[in-house]
């Protein structure tokens, strides 16, 4: 295993070094760092001055290696603002990280319990409903799934959390939910009558329009801050409160952006889990398993699930990697300041430099790192991957 | 057996608390409520705030001039009508006591002092006038001015964005402690009272360099102590160190009490502020980038101001959000056609003449800008705009489109119309080609409507998109009219590059030796009624040598939620804080 993680790290040096040089070459080419700095009132004294920042006046391998030493020591070099790039990278990195994170957390868990219940319901109203809606996910352009989630996630839930209460409309619709919740836990099975599943159902609906009767008392003559934001990750009216009620509103400004890349995600890893799970489900050793009187649910788990994982985690990992250089469109939608803008704003109106360089080394070295992850997994998942 | 029936029992457990939970999401966000009022406007920011030095080349952006509005002391500034008003916060008087050589004496309050403590005087205005007059030049290790390879220009020691105006002062000179400030000119600068606006604190520059007397280092042509007191303007101020209250001081009403990068500045008020208290507590900008996002912003009561660029699904999208106030206004951007000179068919002026007859500009505007912006009209003044009390209409015969005109004086010129419904002299087709910005989908009807309207006049004229014609066509000299717009100013000074001859902003090479004279007025003529007489004459020989045609003013937007008062749009490069002071909560 480790001669394996050895072999890879060795062959991605010269892979990254190789990519820095190309990529360099590319981004010099790309465009005019001193287009904006054209036709100001001092626009000779302002080129002279980049130009000599930039080492514009340098031949290309010289000014390569000027920019290499100094990122060795961490130093991405300062952008065409004048500000350093490391602190604004490593911020990127954070913000991207924390949204990137949380999606995948969620898009997998659902993406594989929906994928899952598929593939052992096969055909089922269940099936043919989650097949749907991961059609309907994977098909809707982002940013109007976006506006969409702003608009009934925020505008509206903030405006009922002004002046919050469940409402008759509330109270058949949740109650109706939770019936319908109940009624699938109890007759997962299929051998469960529908007479059971029509009392839990009942049941289900009696117990959760108490609960809300008791929410719904507790909500009364309340008024509550609008909790859901729509742009950036903060407030800074909470600059200065304790640790819990900026969490609290950091995570009311997590919340859409986190569900818009996770539903898109989910759409995906639904699909494939469903697939795959099929295959495994189908193999002549799940067939030898359910021969042997093994109970179906350690058919399920023990024996087809723990192999048809194989493939998703691999490719949750190398998404993982893909995804953190940045969602652009959900960053921009959301005005949040991660990798997708970072890479946007060195593009935008004069390229710059420096600003391209640090974004494509840092998602380079990303792609290369989780293609290893992807690797160490299989790998470690899959014991015939070793022996060759 | 059991095991099973208790596990799903927990499940249904969890699933109803899930159920309940999703009921009553808000149950903590009570104690996280900040106080109901507080006097905070946030203002949706299309740019990230990220210097407080806006003079310097670097630093100079809008984003960072409409933070520090109410931050920095400025002896002007622009009102809604684009007139420079002097501050009488900052100072008791400001006077021309003599014209030859142009002398400005400015009388600063006594009480006027820095956030620190430390009084604003005479020194931060030597600072200004030292970093910006041009006169200092970088010097490498061996004592050689460092240059640039190319173009032999020497790089400044001060960085700065502009050295207009600062560079025609001779002397700035201390007085009464340092309250009395004395600018003399040694060639004289129509727009002074444009200038030491933004000031930068010289106590601070000094106090974090180690320089301890600029004025004195400057007078003494100390290089050592200038380089490092530049060092310090050239890159101290900057956002991405964070706010430290030792450097981003403040003489305004509002002061920087934080940042956070990628997301808001907020302002409060400064403790030791002396004029009139702001009327809000505290202002808050809120980076919003992408323009269609801010209405949504404003629905959900993020922020209460917005100043996007306005379009129709926009102005659609503000519509449908309760209680917002909306106005849009023509602002200093003006659109317009520029000719080039260079050309064998627009160089004639005929041809021009013909041109600006069929150029249906009043079209234009009603099917392109009136939809964003109903009190939109033509401009028939280089010079002035429509809000302000100089402006003249001096477009004369080419105020309205007249076919029958443009063809006549064709004819008179020797043009003869060709089989092709084209006029043609000389086996040349009067075929002209629009130089355009691509993709602009507003510019291509600009220039679709001017084709058609062109072709009753037996004028062809052919769209020419280009991703970015200020590089790849017109240094070339391929094209005949260019359809671009200026970023407009109120300084008379500024015109004098985009008409004069061989002016750096003069595209089309224009030439005109009467009006030369005239350009050179507008940069130096102190008697307002004189300056605003030049503009006109100015104005009046470029309309007879049509040498470009004005259009349009660009719209600007302003909204609010309808929770805030005083918010008035201003034309000029102050932007929408220009008097953030007055802002207040309903």
């Amino acid at each position: 295993m480790l001669r394996l993680i050895i072999r890879r790290m060795l062959v991605a040096i010269p892979m990254l070094l190789v990519c820095s040089v190309l990529v360099f070459v590319l981004v010099a080419n790309a465009g005019d760092p001193l287009e904006a700095l054209r036709g100001r009132p001092n626009s000779q004294q302002a080129i002279a001055q980049r130009t000599a920042t930039l080492h514009l006046n340098k031949p290309i391998f010289e000014r390569y290696w000027l920019w290499f030493s100094k990122m060795l020591h961490g130093d991405f070099g300062i952008d065409n603002k004048g500000l350093r790039i490391g602190p604004q990278l490593w911020r990127a990195m954070g913000t991207t990280l924390q949204i990137v994170l949380l999606s995948t957390i969620l898009a997998v868990c659902l993406g594989i319990a929906v994928g899952v219940i598929s593939a052992v319901r096969q055909y089922s109203f269940f099936d043919y409903s989650a097949t749907f809606v991961s059609f309907l996910f994977y098909a809707m352009p982002v940013f109007w799934f976006a506006v969409l989630l702003k608009v009934f996630g925020a505008i509206e839930f903030n405006n009922w959390l002004e002046n919050p209460g469940i409402g008759t409309v509330g109270f058949l619709l949740i109650g109706l939910l939770g019936a319908g919740f109940t009624s699938m836990l109890f007759g997962f099975k299929r051998t469960v009558s529908k007479r059971r599943r029509l009392i839990a159902g009942i049941a289900g609906f009696a117990g959760t329009v108490l609960v809300c009767l008791l929410v719904d008392r507790f909500l009364a003559d309340r008024t509550y801050f609008r909790w859901i934001g729509t742009v950036n990750t903060t407030d800074p009216r909470f600059a200065h409160q304790g640790f819990w009620p900026r969490l609290g509103d950091h995570l009311g400004h997590l919340l859409l952006p986190v569900t818009t890349l996770a539903v898109i995600s989910y759409a995906g890893y639904s699909r494939f889990t469903r697939a795959s799970m099929l295959e495994t489900l189908s193999a002549d050793y799940v067939r030898t398993a359910r021969a042997k009187g093994v109970s179906e649910r350690a058919v399920i788990f023990k024996h087809a699930f723990r192999t048809a994982l194989i493939p998703i985690v691999t490719v949750v990992a190398l998404d993982f990697g893909a995804i953190f250089g940045g969602a652009i469109i959900t960053e921009t939608v959301f005005s949040i300041q991660g990798m997708g803008k970072l890479f946007r704003e060195a593009l935008q109106k004069d390229i710059d430099p420096n600003k391209a360089m640090a974004y494509l080394i840092v998602t380079a070295i990303n792609v290369v790192v989780f293609n290893l992850i992807a690797d160490i997994i299989y790998a470690k998942l899959d014991p015939r991957i070793r022996h060759e | 057996m059991r095991t099973t029936k208790r596990g799903k029992l927990a499940v249904i457990a969890v699933g109803l608390a899930l159920v309940a939970a999703a009921c009553s999401d808000s149950k903590d966000t009570k104690t996280t409520a900040p106080p109901a009022k507080g006097g905070t406007i946030t203002y949706a920011a299309e740019q990230e705030f990220y210097t407080y030095n806006n003079g310097t080349s670097d630093g100079n952006a809008f984003a960072n001039a409409l933070v520090l509005n109410p931050v920095q002391p400025s002896t002007f500034y622009f009102d809604d009508k684009a007139a420079l008003v002097m501050s009488t916060d900052l100072l008791d008087s400001a006077e021309l006591t003599s014209t030859s050589p142009e002398t400005v004496v400015y009388k600063i309050k006594a009480d006027a002092v820095w956030s620190d403590g430390v009084a604003v005087d005479c020194k931060d205005f030597q600072l200004a006038w030292i970093s910006s007059n041009g006169t200092l030049t970088q010097q490498g290790s061996d004592g050689t001015p460092v240059t640039d390879p190319d173009s032999g220009t020497s790089v400044l020691l001060f960085n700065t964005a502009s050295t207009t105006g600062y560079e025609n002062i001779k002397s700035v000179e201390c007085a009464d402690g340092g309250k009395t400030v004395t600018a003399t000119y040694d060639k004289n600068f129509s727009d002074w009272n444009a200038l030491f606006s933004g000031l930068i604190p010289a106590h601070v520059v000094e106090a974090k360099s180690g320089v301890a007397d600029i004025a004195k280092a400057y007078a003494d042509k100390n290089m050592a102590d200038l380089a490092k007191a530049a060092e310090f303007w050239n890159t101290g101020f900057t956002a991405d160190k964070g706010i430290d209250p030792t450097v981003m001081v403040s003489a305004g009403p509002f002061m920087i009490t934080s940042f956070t990068p990628g997301e808001s500045v907020v302002l409060e008020k400064n403790p030791k502020w002396w004029g009139t208290p702001a009327l809000a507590d505290s202002i808050v900008f809120r980076l919003i980038d992408d323009a269609t996002q801010q209405p949504i912003a404003l629905q959900n009561k993020e922020v209460q101001v917005i100043t996007p660029q306005p379009n129709p699904d926009l102005l659609a999208q503000l519509e449908g959000v309760s209680g917002a106030e909306v106005k849009v206004d023509g602002g200093y951007t003006y659109e317009h056609m520029d000719f080039n000179f260079a050309s064998p068919l627009t160089k004639q002026l005929p041809v021009r003449q013909a041109f600006a007859l069929c150029l249906p500009r009043q079209e234009i505007v009603d099917k392109l800008i009136i939809p964003v912006n109903p009190s939109a009209v033509v401009v028939n003044n280089h010079f002035y705009f429509p809000f302000q009390s100089e402006y003249v209409d001096n477009a004369g015969d080419y105020a309205k489109v007249d076919i029958a005109k443009a063809k006549s004086t064709l004819e008179a010129d020797g043009w003869a119309l060709g089989s092709d419904g084209i006029y043609a002299k000389g086996g040349t087709r009067l075929s002209m080609k629009i130089a355009r910005k691509d993709p602009n989908p507003r510019r291509a009807s600009e220039v679709q409507l001017t084709a058609a309207s062109c072709k009753e006049a037996g004028i062809e004229i052919i769209d020419q998109p280009n991703e970015d014609i200020f590089s790849n066509i017109l240094p070339t000299g391929q094209y005949e009219i260019a359809l671009f717009a200026w970023v407009g100013s109120p300084l008379q000074s500024s015109q004098k590059a985009i008409f004069t001859t061989g002016g750096s902003s003069n595209f089309g090479q224009y030439t005109n030796t009467k009006l030369d004279p005239y350009l050179d007025q507008l940069t130096t003529e102190l008697d307002p009624a004189k300056l605003a007489a030049a503009a006109d004459a100015a104005d009046k020989l470029v309309w007879a040598d049509v040498a470009t045609i004005p259009i349009f003013q660009f719209p600007d937007l302003t909204a609010t939620d309808g929770t805030v008062t005083g918010v008035i749009y201003n034309p000029t490069q102050a932007g929408i804080t220009w008097n953030a002071q007055l802002w207040s909560l309903k």
